[in-house]
């Protein structure tokens, strides 16, 4: 087991370095591309992915 | 008269001229009149036997003789004296006196030469028989200052008096594992010496896995067995037998445990990799810049028909790394959903996230309470270097809503190195514990049960 948990360990603090170096955790948020520059001038024409517009509201 | 400790009945027996002693039949304890023992004994800290005197019925005390190398039971009341199995022979040793018994103020025994045999008349002086080799002591490490000593008199030391003796041979430590009085109920086969039905000895058991060390104590003898655990393949494979050996059940006493190898690696392990997990956080911590980046606020009305707005552009330097964005809001008695998007004003790539807020407060029954807050810190992991710009779009049931958005930059996330260390430890406790169960299962067969309270130390 000594040998297996030699491993891990080095795995578990190796993983929790470069996350805490690149700022990295498991917060829910999504990546988006395609944005157009236009958002800046029109910010409504954006539809973000965590708003209402993106849940269903009962229509065909 | 019954034994005291096994209850046995006691036989007269006359040792000397006026000299009568009681014997178990079963254990081989021997009981003394307070006059019939000629040696002196100093009897030093007293305290309650566990057994009446089986004289006066009344209750009787243990005490230590000889610097503690011998315990003697004696009776509070007629003074009788209560000897186990081998104790006299022990006695012997210890007072360098071969016949103990004697009425007090007779002059003890000593040891005579052993007497030429008497030649018959007539004929020629007898030679004097040849030495009988004497097979050397087996080697103990003794304490600086003590003399060496057989095995039998270091075991009657009792460095654990109250709990349980230890035996220390060739540099091992072995402890007291069980003690008992086994009796001969059948004999069969051939023996090179006497062996019959009701012979008793006592016996104590002595383990530093993978060894053990076993004596039995006659009236007449002290024995020591040293054995070495072998595994029931090893014993099959020796004797040639077919098939394969029985499945283990529970733990033998001197069972090697196979996590007594494993512990002291793994926690090592565990000190080295908590150890970087610690250290690569201080050094990040000391060397995050946690620069505030952006602060800027919003604001919403409930007659908006466009609530989406956008902040200033502003830059986020150095490496990739986390950004903390910090919402405060004006919400009283009211709820709020802000959907928030990162976008990055020189590329087509944006981060998307969304955050809800509510804050009720009142009072019940004189009693203040409030749920929620008015202002919530979350991460955006793994923003890279560049010019970004805020779109924030809340969604309320408050007729106004107002808010401030601050975004600083390299924010050391402080909970990621406890997750870490909670990772790394826990295969460490679940070792430990299997390693506890192993030494548990072992000792409950024993006369020292571990129990919850019990703090002994494990065994190598």
């Amino acid at each position: 087991m000594s040998r297996w948990y030699r491993w891990y360990a080095l795995f578990v603090a190796a993983a929790a370095s470069w996350a805490l170096w690149t700022g990295w955790w498991i917060t829910p948020v999504e990546r988006v591309a395609g944005v157009p520059k236009s958002v800046r001038d029109n910010p409504g024409s954006y539809r973000s992915h965590y708003s209402s517009y993106h849940r269903y509201s009962g229509g065909k | 008269m019954k034994c005291p400790k096994c209850q046995a009945p006691l036989e007269a027996v006359e040792i000397s001229s006026g000299i009568v002693v009681r014997t178990c039949t079963g254990c081989s304890g021997v009981l003394y009149e307070a006059d019939d023992i000629a040696v002196p004994l100093r009897l030093i800290g007293p305290r309650p036997a566990r057994f009446d005197c089986p004289r006066c019925r009344r209750p009787m005390e243990t005490a230590n003789a000889y610097e503690g190398q011998i315990e003697v039971d004696r009776c509070a009341t007629c003074s009788a004296l209560w000897f186990d199995a081998g104790e006299i022979m022990i006695l012997r040793k210890l007072s360098g006196v071969e016949n103990i018994a004697g009425k007090k103020g007779d002059e003890p025994s000593r040891p005579a030469a052993p007497a030429a045999p008497a030649a018959p008349l007539g004929a020629a002086p007898a030679a004097a028989p040849a030495a009988v080799p004497v097979p050397p002591l087996p080697a103990v490490k003794v304490k600086e200052g003590k003399a060496p000593v057989p095995p039998e008199m270091e075991g009657a030391q009792n460095r654990d008096a109250e709990r349980a003796p230890t035996v220390e041979l060739d540099g091992r430590l072995y402890r007291h594992f069980q003690s008992s009085i086994p009796v001969t109920t059948a004999v069969l086969g051939e023996f090179p010496w006497v062996a019959k039905v009701g012979d008793a000895a006592r016996s104590r058991d002595f383990i530093c896995p993978p060894y053990l060390l076993s004596q039995e104590v006659t009236a007449t003898e002290s024995v020591w067995t040293a054995g070495e655990y072998m595994e029931p393949e090893e014993v099959w494979a020796a004797f040639a037998m077919p098939g394969a050996p029985p499945a283990k059940i529970g733990v033998a006493p001197a069972q090697p445990n196979p996590w007594a190898g494993e512990l002291p690696s793994v926690w090592r392990s565990f000190g080295v990799a908590a150890a970087l997990c610690v250290g690569v956080f201080v050094f990040v911590e000391a060397t995050a810049s946690k620069a505030k980046v952006y602060e800027g606020g919003f604001e919403v009305t409930a007659a908006d028909l466009e609530r989406s707005r956008v902040g200033e552009v502003f830059e986020v330097k150095g490496r990739t790394s986390n950004l903390e964005v910090t919402v405060d809001t004006n919400l009283d008695q009211h709820w709020a959903y802000v959907s928030m998007a990162l976008i990055d004003a020189d590329t087509d790539q944006a981060f998307d996230f969304g955050r809800d807020l509510s804050y009720y407060h009142g009072v019940d029954d004189g009693e203040s309470w409030s749920e929620g807050g008015r202002y919530e810190t979350f991460f955006v992991p793994s923003v890279p270097a560049g010019r970004y710009y805020l779109r924030v779009e809340p969604e309320t049931d408050a007729p106004q809503l107002s808010f401030r958005v601050i975004v600083r930059r390299d924010v050391p996330l402080k909970r990621l190195p406890l997750i870490a260390l909670a990772l790394l430890l826990l295969p460490a406790v679940w070792a430990g514990m299997r390693h506890d169960s192993f030494e548990n299962t072992r000792w409950m067969e024993s006369d020292h049960p571990r129990t919850s309270s019990d703090d002994e130390e494990d065994d190598e």
